[in-house]
């Protein structure tokens, strides 16, 4: 039964963490931040040699699913309470349900009492908790999701999933642009040319991302003889699903829950911009080039996949467009650390290149095609960095 | 009636080879058809690349995806689907060239040797290569040339096959794009001796044999990967008829036609070449035809093109699309339209050229 918990057990934890916090108020909101760093980063760091090799066999696949749906489901609830606790008003009685929950079971407590003394760091607690969610279990719960073009109710999730924290062009962009344009700088938006910084990366990758989705839909529809602006513009929808997730908020959490959903949403879109960074960085394809697991890197830390859907196993997921379940071990450029520790790398310049710069030593040494190692040593050339241009490197 | 609770399998046939495949209910096409050890052409697998496209001639299937992200209208309609996002809901046939050679690139250097004017704005660019590559390019492909200093490489197709070049030689021709950073590059100044870097081939354009009429169709520069095309059918000794129609604005702008003549002498069928000029002055001596080269077909095809007929178009995208259009309205094949569309990198984001190539089921 582990070989399918292990997908789930993190995300139930950390929802129920960060919900309880988000109703006993005060310092308690920042427990699903707090979880994120302490249990997810920290916890990477202190199994940084612990790898999961194998690739078993499911019989019951379902279990996948269900687990998936359960934390898209608890996403929305996370959103949710976090508005609450924001808000002056108890839409559908919840605090009351909770404080009469609470009585029954014997605590005294009193959820009006303690979102009343909320101030404005407790929100931003909040904020950066139900971002934190919403970033690393959302985001690889509903990239999951809406990879399964096929099948409406997954995409009909995942879609719902990235409304939460504002993905709106994501669903679109990175299944009909990044898995096709991986590996080409300049061309994907999220594969970066050696000696580009975090934050330049972030400003102009996720305009570019914006700017991709449009395109993307807009040729699909003219394809069809239909106008970008039709009603089957799906980007559009995505972000009629994002505002009435503001709306909603708005509803039950006024111009505060506004305000902390903000702030999520910012957030989250840090997190998953820190993940496309490094796990893209300075990796390319040669034009025609069949994708394969060298095209990125990858990470099997057990606790990191469990973390991410197993997003770890990124290199598999864009060589062979499986579900998460089924994403292959198999020797491949790996990152030293987890996936959220190399995230909050990513946000840290010195210590990025201090770590990247090895990694790129080694992909052109193991990794890299002579025929690659020749438009790399001009990517070298251009990025400027005295490492990869020494005598030793390939 | 009960194929809908029908647990099992639905079998595919895969023509011009006929493999027989079986796949499962809930299995994609393409997974079966790798499984069963078919070189079947693939890259992205979500449905963005196009790599595994593949024609249904017969059968339902179920699509896993909106195939215009990806196909294009008349692609579409003529029954193009992608094998990696295709469930099968009755057993189907489907046509597609197995075992394309997966494409496999390399990288080269080389200098310019010599470089000569056919037009006022179109080089001959031979490269001396450092040492002999790219033996695996098909007539009809192209490859990426990167100069030092300039951003983004751009792609030029070959004139010949490599077996039809000097040792480690190739050649190109390149027409000026007026604010092109390439071709700025190249007619600023005498590049002779200037360090080029190559990397290919590339591209889906080739020969493909039949024995019905061959209707090329060029515009500008687009007569290199044809003229290389043609080499090839000529060398192979094809006895077919052939039409090569050639689209420029003045006769200035021709170039080349001593080279196709001399390929029409040796060609073992009927070959004519045909110059079409758009903008030719009034008053000059030009006897041949004049106005827009996709007019010259209608007259070509008769009461229509016959099944074994093919078209082979490059050039500027325009024509391509209106020849492209021209020759299926006038009863050519679907499959048996093969175009390269000569994209204007400078306009393109990233400065990439994207060189499309249709052409499906060869």
């Amino acid at each position: 039964m582990w070989k399918y918990l292990r997908f789930g057990y993190i995300h139930w934890i950390w929802l129920t963490v960060a919900m309880a916090g988000f109703l006993a108020g005060g310092w308690w909101m920042w427990s699903g931040v707090v979880f994120l760093f302490v249990v997810g980063v920290g916890g990477e760091i202190l199994t940084a040699g612990a790898r999961d090799e194998t690739n078993p066999d499911y019989g019951h696949p379902i279990i996948h699913d269900l687990i998936l749906y359960s934390a898209v489901l608890g996403h929305f609830a996370a959103t949710l309470v976090a508005a609450w606790t924001s808000g002056s008003n108890d839409p559908f009685g919840f605090g009351a349900w909770v404080n009469e929950v609470l009585q029954s079971q014997g605590y005294e407590f009193d959820v009006f009492a303690a979102r009343a003394e909320n101030d404005w760091l407790a929100y931003l607690g909040a904020g950066l908790s139900l971002g934190g969610l919403l970033g690393v279990s959302g985001i690889s719960a509903s990239h999951e999701l809406t990879h399964r073009t096929g099948n409406p109710l997954d995409l009909w999730f995942g879609r719902w999933d990235f409304a939460l924290s504002f993905g709106t062009n994501f669903a679109t962009e990175h299944v009909y642009g990044h898995h096709k344009n991986l590996g080409y700088p300049g061309v994907d938006t999220v594969s970066p040319k050696r000696g580009v910084g975090f934050y330049e990366f972030l400003t102009a990758g996720a305009m570019q991302q914006w700017l991709g989705g449009f395109g993307i839909e807009k040729k699909r529809l003219e394809a069809q003889g239909k106008s970008q602006f039709s009603p089957g513009n799906r980007v559009l929808h995505a972000w009629a699903r994002g505002a009435s997730v503001v709306i909603a908020v708005a509803w039950i959490g006024g111009l505060t829950g506004v305000l902390v959903w903000v702030v999520a949403a910012a957030f989250s879109k840090y997190i998953l911009e820190g993940l496309n960074f490094f796990s893209h960085y300075g990796l390319i394809r040669l034009p025609g080039e069949k994708i394969t697991t060298r095209n990125t890197f990858s990470s099997f830390n057990p606790l990191s996949n469990h973390f991410t859907f197993n997003l770890g196993r990124h290199g598999s997921h864009h060589e062979h467009d499986t579900p998460y379940y089924r994403f292959q071990y198999k020797p491949m450029p790996e990152s030293p650390y987890g996936y959220l520790t190399m995230t909050l790398v990513s946000w840290i310049p010195p210590l990025f290149w201090k770590l990247m710069i090895p990694m790129l030593r080694e992909w052109d040494a193991r990794w890299a095609t002579p025929a690659e190692l020749a438009l790399l040593r001009e990517h070298n050339r251009e990025s400027g960095i005295a490492e990869l241009l020494d005598e030793g490197h390939p | 009636m009960f194929s809908l609770f029908a647990k099992g399998a639905c079998t595919a046939t895969v023509a011009p080879s006929n493999e027989v495949l079986s796949v499962k209910r809930g299995d994609k096409l393409l997974d079966a058809a790798l499984a069963a050890g078919l070189a079947w052409p693939h890259d992205c697998r979500v449905g963005s690349c196009g790599t595994c496209r593949c024609l249904l001639t017969s059968g339902k299937i179920k699509a896993l995806t909106d195939f215009s992200y990806t196909l294009t209208p008349a692609e579409i309609q003529a029954g193009a689907i992608l094998a990696c996002q295709v469930h099968l809901r009755s057993d189907v046939t489907v046509e597609v060239a197995l075992g394309a050679p997966t494409i496999k690139t390399q990288t080269a250097w080389g200098t310019i040797e010599t470089l000569r004017a056919l037009t006022h704005d179109i080089l001959e660019v031979t490269v001396k290569l450092e040492e002999p590559a790219f033996a695996d390019a098909v007539a009809g492909q192209y490859l990426e040339l990167h100069a030092d200093g300039l951003d983004a490489p751009r792609s030029y197709s070959l004139l010949r096959a490599p077996r039809f070049e000097a040792t480690a030689r190739v050649t190109f021709c390149i027409r000026h794009i007026p604010g092109g950073a390439f071709t700025n590059w190249l007619f600023s100044a005498d590049r002779e001796g200037s360090r080029l870097t190559l990397t290919g081939p590339f591209g889906g354009l080739r020969y493909s044999d039949s024995a019905g009429h061959m209707v090329c169709v060029a515009g500008g520069s687009g007569l290199a990967p044809l003229h290389a095309i043609l080499q090839e059918a000529c060398a192979a000794e094809v006895s077919r008829s052939c039409t090569v129609l050639f689209g420029a604005r003045t006769a200035a702008d021709l170039y080349y036609l001593e080279e196709l003549a001399a390929l029409g002498a040796r060609w073992r069928g009927r070959f004519s070449l045909v110059p079409v000029l758009s903008l030719e002055p009034d008053g000059s001596s030009w006897q041949g035809l004049r106005g827009l080269v996709t007019e010259a077909l209608s007259p070509l095809a008769g009461q229509g093109f016959a099944a074994e007929d093919q078209g082979y178009v490059c050039g500027p995208p325009a024509m391509v699309d209106a020849a492209e259009a021209e020759l299926h309205r006038l009863g050519m094949r679907t499959g048996a339209v093969f175009c390269d569309r000569f994209i204007d990198a400078s306009t393109q984001p990233g400065g990439r050229e994207v060189l499309t190539t249709t052409g499906i089921g060869r």
